[in-house]
C-alpha cells in the first residue's frame, strides 16, 4: 500500500517536471526579444533631450532578414516621426526626443516584418523627474539632553525617489548620519547629541538625477537646547495671608546642564493678559516660588518655563497651566445703595424700597453671606436686619431716616453704605449741570459737571425710552469725585433716558436727564409723507415724526425725494424738527411721486412713495377768469342797452322813417331872418317831471308883454306864434301825453289814429320841411300842401284863443286852457317841492322858444356834433334822476327826461313813436 | 620647472595637512570656546545616573564604588604642561572609552568622544602642527569582564565611572587655572616623565 503511494507520488513529480521543462523551453524561445533599448530604465529631467538606441540581435537579423532601417519608434500608440531617427549601423537605430515629459510612456522599438507586419521589439518606461534642489533653511534644536531635531526646506518635489541624509561631524570625526523616516524629507532627529562640542550639520539630497548638499551650519548643541518645560505645577494659598499664592513644580530631569532659570507668569482666570514675575527673581534653579500682592478670593492661573541659566539655548515651552485661589478677605467696598419711595400709602406712611447691588468679586473678597441693613430715624429709632436678597421694602413714616448697609463674608463685614431718606416734605435741589452722554469705545459714557455743594455720591439711572414699553430703570452708583462714567449692558439702537442724581447728606438732589444711544442705526422705516394741500405749482407735504422705537437714533434730517414719471429725482433736505414742507415750483397738471427718508448719524431709511397730481389751474384761477368775463359781458350788455336807450332816436332814425312833426312847423323858421333861438340850458333847465311826456315837443313861447321887434318878414309869423303859445297848452308832441289825452282835439302832429278819433274831418296839412328829410338840407324853404288829414292847429281853428294868448301872455294871467294844461300836466301844484330846475323849465319856456328860433337853423347843422355829448349828459341825468327816486314812476320819468333831453339837444323832433305816459296812461297816436 | 615643482609641493603639503587633520570639513572653535566647553564637560556627572539606573543608589554602595584610581589625580595633572596635560586627558578618556565600550554606556561613550574631540582641538590651538592630536590608541586587550548586568559588572563599571568622575574633576580644576588665552598659563613646567617618576616615588614610599 505504501509502495503504491510512493510510486504515484514519483509519477506525479516526473510529470510535473516534464511539463515545467517543456514550458520553459518553449516560453524561452517564444518570449526572447529580438533586440533591446539603451538605456533600459531612463530617468529624464523635464525639458531635456533624450536619446534612446534600439539594438537588434544578430540572430533575429539573419532569421528575419532585418536591418536597422526597418526600425520605427512609438510612444504609446503614436509613431515618432522618422526625422527623429538616426541609423547608427546595421543593427542599431536611435531616436531623439526633445521633451519627454510631454510625451509620456512607454517608448517602444518596433520593426516592420515583411514590409507590412508591425512587430514590437522592445519597450522602456521613461521616468521624468527633477534633480533635488539644494535644501535650505536648515536649523536644529536639541530637545532635552540628547535628541537633536533638524529641519530644512527640501525644495520642490522631484517626482523621483530622493533620499535626504542629515550629516554631522565634529572637527575630529564624522558622526553617524541621520536618515529621516520614510515619507519624511524635511527633518531628522539625531539621538545622543553631545553638548559642548562644536559640530557641523548639513543635508545631502540624492536621487538618480544627482545629489546636492545644503549649506553647513556649525554650532555647539548647548546653544540650541530647548528643555522640556517644568511639570507637576501646583498652586496653593495661605489662610494667613490672602494676597499670596505659592507655585511649585518639578524641573526637567533630562538636561545637559544643571543651572536653570525660569519665567513665571500668572493672570486672573477671566483675564487674558499675563503678568510676568520679574525674571531677576527667578534666575536661579528652584522648584517653587511665592507670588505676592494678589487679590483676595481671586483665582489665578500660573504657567512656568525654563532654560539654561547661562542663557544659552531656548526657553522651554510653557508648562501646563495650573490655577489657585487666594484666600478670602473682608469686603473692600460697601455695596451700591439706593432707594425708591412709593408715596401712595396710608396717611402718614410711605413705602421705601431699598435696593443695592451685589459687590463685584474683586470687591467682595469672598463669598457674601448676607447683608446687614440698619435704619435709624422716625418712630423706630433703630432697626437692623440681615437679609440675603438685594432689596428690601419698608413701610416708614414721613419722617427722615438714615439707612445703612453692610456686606458680610466669612472673614468680616464691609464698611457701611449710608443713605439719607429725606422726609415727606423734602424738596430736592442742587442738580448737576452740563449732563452729556456719548458713545465711545463701544460704551455709553455719561459726563456731568458736579454741583457746587459737596456730594456724597451720584446715582445714575437709565432705562430704554420707548413708545411702547414703560421705563424700567436700571441704576449704578458712582463716587463723589466721579464726573465721567459709562453704563454697562446696553443694547444698540435703543434710546436710553439717562438720569443723574447727586446725593447729599440730607437727601438726593434734583435729577437731570439726557437721551442717548450706545450705537445708532438707520431708522427702521421712513416717514409716511402725504400732501396737505396741492396747488398748481406747489404742494404742501406733511408727515409725522417717527416713533422712538423706529428711529434707532437721533433723526438728524429728512430728505424729500420727488420726481415726475419721466423726470429726474430731486432731493430736498429738511430739518428734523419740521413736519411740513412746501414743494415748489412744481409743474401744473403733472403726476409727482414723492418719498421721504429719515436720517440718523448712521444712515437713512426711505419711507413709502406717495403720488399726487398738481391741478391744471390754481385755486381761484377759474373764478378770476370767469368772473371778469361775465362782468365784462354784463357790462357790455348794459352798455349796449344804455347805448340803445341813449341812441334810441338814432336807432329809431335808422329803423323807422323820421316823419317830420307838423306841430313843429313854423312859418317863421322858414324865413332866412328867423331870430336866433336861445340856448337851451344843459342841465338846470331840464323839464320838470311831468311837465312833458313827449320828447319831440318843441315849445315856443312868446311872452306877450315883451315887446320884441321882429323883423318884418317875421311879423307875419305873429299869428303863428300865438298859435304856438296856445298850442303849448294843448300839444306835447309825439306820442301824446295825458295832456293830449283830453277829449279836445290835439295838435299833435302825424298821429293819424288820434286825429282820426278826434276829428272826423280830413284836414290837409302842409308838409313843413325844415332841415330836410334825412339830413337833406333844402336849398329853398318851400311850402307844400299837406295831404294829412290831421286836424288843424287850434290857433288856426280858433283864432280867439290866439287873441287871448296875445293879450294875456304867460304867467299868472294864463288862460283857462293853460290852467287846464297845468292842472293835468304840471305837478307844481301837486308837488310844490319839485326841484327848482323843473319849475324853471316852465318859466324859461320863452327862452326856449328863443332858442328854438335862433338855433333852429344851426341845430340842423350841429345835430351830429351835439349828439356826441348827448350820452354823457344822459348818464348824468340818470344819476340825477336816481337821486330823486327809485320808483317805477321815477324810472319812467328818467326815460322821459332822457327823451326830452335828447329832443332839446338835437333841437328838433325826429320821430313820433308811442310813448309811455307819465300818469300811467298810454295814448296811441 | 622650479615653479611647477613648488606648486606641486604646496599642493602635496596641503593635501597632507588635510589628510592629517581629522577635521577636514569642520573647524575647531577658538581656544576660549574650547576651554569653556571642556570645563563644562568636566562637570558632567555620569555616576549618579548610572547608580540610579542600576539600582546602586545606596550609601554603602557608593563607598564600595569608591576605590583607588588608575588615572592621574589633580596633583599630577596640574603640574603637567598644557600639551602634555591635554594629551594625558586624551589618552585617559580613550582608555575609559575602551573600558565602557558597551551599549549601555553608549551615551557616555559618545560624550567621551566629544571630550577627546575638544582636547584635540585644544592641542591644535596650542601647537602649530596639526599632528598634535594623539593618534587613536590601539585597542588594548582588556581583562575578561563580568556578565553584563551582573552585580560584579555593575561594581566594576561603577568604579570605572567613579574614576572617570574624579579624573574629570581634576581636569576641571586644572582647566580652571588656565587663562583666557593659551599663553597665560604660568606654571612650573615638568615633563611627563618627571611626573610619572615622581608618582612612582610616591607609590614606593607609601
Amino acid at each position: 500500500m505504501n509502495l503504491c503511494k510512493m510510486l504515484a507520488l514519483w509519477t506525479w513529480i516526473v510529470q510535473a517536471l516534464f511539463i515545467f521543462l517543456t514550458i520553459d523551453s518553449v516560453g524561452g524561445g517564444l518570449l526572447k526579444p529580438c533586440g533591446h533599448i539603451i538605456p533600459e530604465s531612463p530617468v529624464v529631467a523635464p525639458n531635456t533631450t533624450f536619446t534612446a538606441i534600439c539594438v537588434l540581435d544578430e540572430e533575429c537579423l539573419s532569421e528575419h532578414h532585418l536591418n536597422a532601417n526597418q526600425i520605427f519608434w512609438k510612444i504609446k500608440d503614436t509613431r515618432v516621426p522618422k526625422e527623429q531617427y538616426t541609423i547608427l549601423n546595421r543593427t542599431a537605430a536611435s531616436v531623439t526626443l526633445e521633451d519627454v515629459s510631454s510625451l509620456g510612456s512607454p517608448l517602444t522599438c518596433n520593426i516592420l516584418l515583411y514590409g507590412q507586419i508591425e512587430q514590437n521589439i522592445y519597450g522602456i518606461q521613461i521616468r521624468v523627474g527633477w534633480a533635488p534642489e539644494k535644501p535650505k533653511n536648515l536649523s536644529c534644536i536639541v530637545n532635552g539632553q540628547s535628541n537633536m531635531k533638524c529641519q530644512w526646506d527640501p525644495g520642490k518635489e522631484t517626482h523621483l525617489d530622493t533620499t535626504y541624509v542629515l550629516k554631522s561631524e565634529w572637527p575630529t570625526r564624522q558622526l553617524t548620519d541621520c536618515i529621516p523616516p520614510p515619507n519624511v524629507n524635511n527633518s531628522c532627529t539625531v539621538d545622543m547629541v553631545v553638548v559642548y562640542v562644536n559640530m557641523d550639520v548639513w543635508v545631502v539630497a540624492t536621487n538618480v538625477l544627482g545629489n546636492v548638499s545644503s549649506d553647513r551650519i556649525n554650532f555647539d548643541p548647548i546653544d540650541i537646547v530647548q528643555l522640556l518645560p517644568p511639570y507637576n505645577v501646583t498652586v496653593s494659598n495661605s489662610k494667613e495671608i490672602s494676597s499670596i499664592l505659592k507655585v511649585s513644580w518639578a524641573n526637567p530631569v533630562d538636561k545637559p546642564f544643571e543651572g536653570l532659570k525660569y519665567n513665571i507668569r500668572y493672570r486672573t482666570k477671566d483675564a487674558s493678559d499675563w503678568t510676568l514675575i520679574p525674571p531677576e527673581d527667578t534666575a536661579s534653579t528652584r522648584d517653587s516660588f511665592t507670588v505676592q500682592y494678589l487679590k483676595p478670593f481671586t483665582e489665578y492661573v500660573f504657567s512656568i518655563r525654563c532654560m539654561n541659566r547661562e542663557g544659552r539655548g531656548f526657553w522651554s515651552n510653557w508648562s501646563a497651566e495650573s490655577s489657585g485661589v487666594t484666600y478670602e478677605a473682608k469686603p473692600s467696598n460697601a455695596p451700591s445703595f439706593w432707594y425708591e419711595i412709593d408715596p401712595s400709602q396710608g396717611h402718614g406712611y410711605r413705602l421705601v424700597h431699598l435696593k443695592w447691588k451685589t459687590l463685584p468679586r474683586s470687591e467682595a473678597n469672598g463669598r457674601i453671606l448676607d447683608y446687614e441693613v440698619t435704619l435709624r430715624g422716625g418712630k423706630t429709632s433703630h432697626f437692623s436686619r440681615l437679609i440675603n436678597d438685594t432689596k428690601m421694602t419698608l413701610n416708614i413714616t414721613n419722617d427722615p431716616y438714615v439707612a445703612s448697609l453692610k456686606a458680610r463674608n466669612i472673614v468680616g463685614s464691609s464698611d457701611p453704605s449710608t443713605l439719607t431718606i429725606p422726609g415727606h416734605d423734602f424738596k430736592a435741589a442742587h442738580p448737576i449741570t452740563n449732563l452729556k452722554a456719548f458713545p465711545k469705545d463701544n460704551e455709553l459714557w455719561v459726563q456731568w459737571t458736579p454741583p457746587n455743594e459737596p456730594v456724597n455720591k451720584y446715582i445714575v439711572e437709565w432705562c430704554v425710552f420707548s413708545d411702547n414699553l414703560p421705563c424700567t430703570p436700571d441704576w449704578q452708583q458712582e463716587g463723589s469725585a466721579t464726573k465721567l462714567t459709562y453704563l454697562r449692558d446696553l443694547m444698540e439702537s435703543k434710546c436710553y433716558l439717562i438720569t443723574v442724581i447727586p446725593v447729599y447728606d440730607d437727601g438726593p438732589g434734583s435729577p437731570q436727564s439726557v437721551k442717548a444711544y450706545l450705537k445708532q442705526a438707520p431708522p427702521s422705516r421712513g416717514p409716511f409723507v402725504r400732501t396737505k394741500k396741492v396747488g398748481k405749482n406747489e404742494a404742501v407735504l406733511v408727515w409725522e415724526h417717527l416713533p422712538i422705537d423706529d428711529q434707532n437714533g437721533f433723526i438728524r434730517n429728512y430728505t424729500i425725494f420727488y420726481r415726475t414719471s419721466s423726470g429726474n429725482e430731486t432731493a430736498v433736505h429738511v430739518n428734523s424738527s419740521h413736519t411740513e414742507y412746501t414743494l415748489s415750483p412744481l409743474t401744473s397738471d403733472t403726476l409727482y411721486m414723492v418719498r421721504m427718508a429719515a436720517y440718523t448719524d448712521e444712515g437713512g431709511k426711505d419711507g413709502p412713495e406717495f403720488t399726487f397730481t398738481t391741478p391744471k389751474f390754481a385755486q381761484g384761477e377759474i373764478e378770476a377768469i370767469v368772473v371778469p368775463v361775465c362782468l365784462a359781458f354784463l357790462l357790455t350788455t348794459l352798455l349796449g342797452v344804455l347805448l340803445c336807450f341813449n341812441k334810441l332816436d338814432l336807432i329809431k332814425k335808422h329803423i323807422w322813417p323820421n316823419v317830420p312833426d307838423p306841430s313843429k312847423s313854423h312859418i317863421a323858421q322858414w324865413s332866412p331872418h328867423t331870430p336866433t333861438r336861445h340856448n337851451l340850458h344843459p342841465k338846470d333847465q331840464m323839464y320838470p317831471e311831468g311837465n312833458f311826456t313827449d320828447t319831440d315837443v318843441s315849445v315856443v313861447e312868446i311872452e306877450a308883454n315883451e315887446k320884441k321887434h321882429l323883423p318884418e318878414d317875421l311879423k307875419s309869423l305873429d299869428l303863428f306864434k300865438k298859435e304856438k303859445i296856445t298850442t303849448e297848452g294843448h300839444s306835447s308832441g309825439i306820442g301824446g301825453s295825458s295832456c293830449m289825452s283830453s277829449s279836445r282835439p290835439s295838435i299833435s302832429s302825424n298821429d293819424e289814429s288820434e286825429s282820426g278819433q278826434n276829428t272826423s274831418s280830413t284836414v290837409q296839412y302842409s308838409t313843413v320841411v325844415h332841415s330836410g328829410y334825412r339830413h337833406q338840407v333844402p336849398s329853398v324853404q318851400v311850402f307844400s300842401r299837406s295831404e294829412s288829414t290831421q286836424p288843424l292847429l287850434d290857433s288856426e281853428e280858433r283864432p280867439e284863443d290866439l287873441q287871448i294868448v296875445e293879450n294875456g301872455g304867460s304867467g299868472d294871467g294864463a288862460s283857462p286852457r293853460q290852467q287846464y294844461f297845468k292842472q293835468n300836466c304840471n305837478q307844481d301844484e301837486i308837488s310844490p317841492d319839485l326841484p327848482h330846475f323843473e319849475r324853471s323849465k316852465q318859466v324859461s319856456s320863452v327862452n326856449e322858444e328863443d332858442f328854438v328860433r335862433l338855433t333852429q337853423q344851426q341845430m340842423s347843422d350841429q345835430r351830429s356834433q351835439s349828439s356826441g355829448s348827448g350820452p354823457m349828459k344822459d348818464f348824468e341825468d340818470i344819476s340825477a334822476a336816481d337821486n330823486f327816486g327809485a320808483s317805477n314812476d321815477g324810472q319812467i320819468q328818467r326815460f322821459e327826461t332822457i327823451g326830452l333831453e335828447a329832443a332839446t339837444d338835437e333841437g328838433m323832433p325826429k320821430s313820433y313813436l308811442p310813448q309811455t305816459v307819465r300818469q300811467g296812461g298810454y295814448v296811441p297816436q | 620647472m622650479w615653479a611647477r615643482l613648488r606648486l606641486s609641493s604646496l599642493f602635496g603639503l596641503t593635501c597632507g595637512l588635510l589628510w592629517l587633520c581629522p577635521a577636514a570639513g569642520s573647524t575647531c572653535p577658538v581656544y576660549q570656546t574650547l576651554l569653556c566647553q571642556l570645563k563644562n564637560m568636566a562637570k558632567k556627572d555620569f555616576l549618579k545616573a548610572f547608580m540610579t539606573d542600576q539600582g546602586l543608589n545606596s550609601p554603602h554602595l557608593n563607598e564600595t564604588c569608591t576605590g583607588s584610581s588608575d588615572f592621574p589625580v589633580t596633583e599630577t595633572l596640574k603640574d603637567l604642561p598644557p600639551v602634555t596635560f591635554l594629551q594625558t586627558v586624551s589618552q585617559t578618556v580613550r582608555l575609559i572609552e575602551q573600558k565602557l565600550n558597551e551599549p549601555v554606556f553608549k551615551r557616555m561613550h559618545i560624550y567621551l568622544q566629544g571630550i577627546d574631540n575638544n582636547v584635540c582641538c585644544m592641542l591644535q590651538a596650542l601647537l602649530p602642527a596639526p599632528a598634535a592630536c594623539p593618534a587613536p590608541a590601539s585597542r588594548r586587550t582588556l581583562s575578561p569582564t563580568p556578565t553584563v548586568g551582573s552585580f560584579s559588572w555593575k561594581l566594576e563599571r561603577c568604579k570605572i565611572i567613579q574614576s572617570y568622575q574624579r579624573f574629570m574633576e581634576a581636569v576641571g580644576k586644572v582647566l580652571e587655572t588656565w587663562g583666557a588665552s593659551p599663553g597665560q598659563r604660568n606654571r612650573k613646567r615638568r615633563s611627563l616623565l618627571n611626573v610619572l617618576l615622581g608618582q612612582r616615588r610616591k607609590v614606593r614610599a607609601g
